[in-house]
């Protein structure tokens, strides 16, 4: 009697095993994801610093780019004749890094990334401030093929991925500052003018 | 002592990166509603930093450019009929905030409008001294709207031409948002398929067109190829033939 007690007990089992078997639900939850992450927030030319010795240069886009200091703009001075692009005296948040770094994370075929608006007005112009975009890894392509005025278009694409832009891409972003050897400099100089530009990401 | 040092640097290091973690979910809207209907989504924020982050709300209203790009346009504006609670906010340390969009689809509009909600951080507090470029990021939430029962859908599609990328021109006369995905399908002179170039979720905007060009993993060989194009959306599915001269 117990052994045939024993046989059914296994037998329910298997039953009620074979039928929570069949009620098995599968959930999947994908969320849509559109990250931006970037570090440098604040560049800043500082055509007084006496720390540097003017020799420091930051490569960009293949070529090199003084640091702005004031052995660096005296030497310019010097030469007397044209422009020069100087590189940032230094950048916040880059862990020592000549460049900001921007992340995209997305599971989006299409982004893109521009500088949506300019707020802010310098003395010599927002014009004389170029930007540079590098694709360091992922997806997409930039659309500075040379360091570009942040004013030549409204709004300025920076980089985009037209197809297949999922995963992780990360790009460095370089911005350079224009001196021009005609520029007749206030007695009082200029110091402290900012201006905030406005990085854009969309999945359109 | 030198490996706790390296460590510590190691760390200060990481500490100083991210400036700015953002997450916008979902990335975008497409939303169907009967013309005078009505509906409330949520979309979430996630801050990646622990700080907190003040986010504002802007609306904007566009179109797509021809590389797909989002430009402010005043035609097809979803803005006056979309509203956002809240318009300003604060995304704890680590947190996610929601928001919350009411859409009312306007009685009289036909096909597909959009509008794009922008949620900008503040910009970061700088030292003093100095010209200094500081960077205020935003994230863009593309919403489309189509209003029901007045959908003319249309596409023309041209593929082929000379290059290394196989050029593609989709045009949208139709008055809603085309979102397309397929593929080209290419075949030499013998008729075998020697590449499968894939589309993936290509936005065209009503009235608007697309060009682009799509480029095989590894360059085809100089030549003359076939080329199928097919593609489907909400729609329906589409395909257009052409020649592709590799030199």
């Amino acid at each position: 009697m117990k052994r045939k007690l024993v046989a059914l007990m296994a037998l329910l089992a298997s039953l009620s095993l074979a039928q929570t078997t069949k009620q098995h639900t599968v959930t999947v939850n994908i969320p849509s994801v559109l990250q931006l992450d970037l570090n440098a927030t604040d560049y800043l030319f500082d055509f007084a610093n006496a720390s540097l010795s003017g020799t420091e240069a930051v490569t960009v886009g293949g070529a090199p780019y003084t640091k702005a200091s004031q052995a660096a703009y005296e030497s310019f001075l010097n030469a007397a004749s044209g422009a020069q692009d100087f590189a940032p005296t230094s950048l916040a948040g880059t862990g020592g890094a000549d460049y900001g770094t921007v992340n995209v994370l997305t599971n989006h075929a299409q982004w893109t990334v521009k500088i949506d608006s300019i707020s802010g007005s310098l003395t010599l112009g927002n014009g004389r401030v170029k930007v540079f975009a590098e694709k360091a890894s992922g997806k997409g392509a930039s659309w500075t093929t040379t360091p570009t005025p942040i004013t030549a278009a409204s709004p300025l694409t920076l980089f985009s991925a037209g197809s297949n832009g999922q995963g992780k891409s990360v790009y460095k972003l370089y911005y350079l500052f224009t001196m021009d050897i005609n520029d007749d400099i206030p007695l009082s100089g200029i110091n402290d003018e900012q201006i905030t530009v406005n990085l854009l990401l969309t999945s359109p | 002592m030198k490996r706790p040092l390296v460590a510590l640097t190691g760390l200060l290091l990481a500490q100083a990166l991210a400036q700015v973690d953002l997450t916008l979910s979902p990335a975008r809207l497409e939303l169907v509603l009967p013309p005078g209907g009505e509906v409330t989504e949520t979309v979430r924020v996630r801050n990646g930093l622990g700080r907190e982050e003040a986010l504002s709300v802007a609306l904007r209203p566009f179109a797509l450019t021809p590389q797909g790009d989002v430009a402010e346009s005043p035609e097809r504006n979803l803005c006056p009929h979309l509203t956002t609670t809240p318009t300003a906010f604060t995304v704890l340390p680590r947190g996610t905030a929601e928001v919350r969009l009411t859409l009312k689809a306007p009685p009289g509009a036909e096909g597909t409008l959009a509008c794009l909600v922008v949620f900008t951080a503040q910009p970061r507090p700088t030292g003093l001294g100095g010209l200094r470029i500081t960077a205020s990021p935003s994230l863009g939430l593309a919403v489309y709207l189509t209003l029901r029962g007045t959908e003319k859908p249309a596409l023309r599609a041209k593929v082929g031409g000379e290059g290394k990328a196989l050029p593609v021109l989709l045009e949208n006369p139709g008055n809603v948002l085309q979102r397309l995905t397929g593929e080209a399908r290419v075949f030499d002179g013998e008729g075998k398929e020697v590449a499968r170039l894939p589309i993936a979720e290509l936005p065209v905007f009503p009235g608007g067109y697309r060009e682009f060009a799509l480029e095989p993993e590894a360059p085809l060989p100089p030549g003359r190829y076939r080329v199928v194009l097919i593609l489907e959306s909400a729609y329906g599915r589409y395909a257009a033939e052409g020649v592709w001269a590799v030199p």
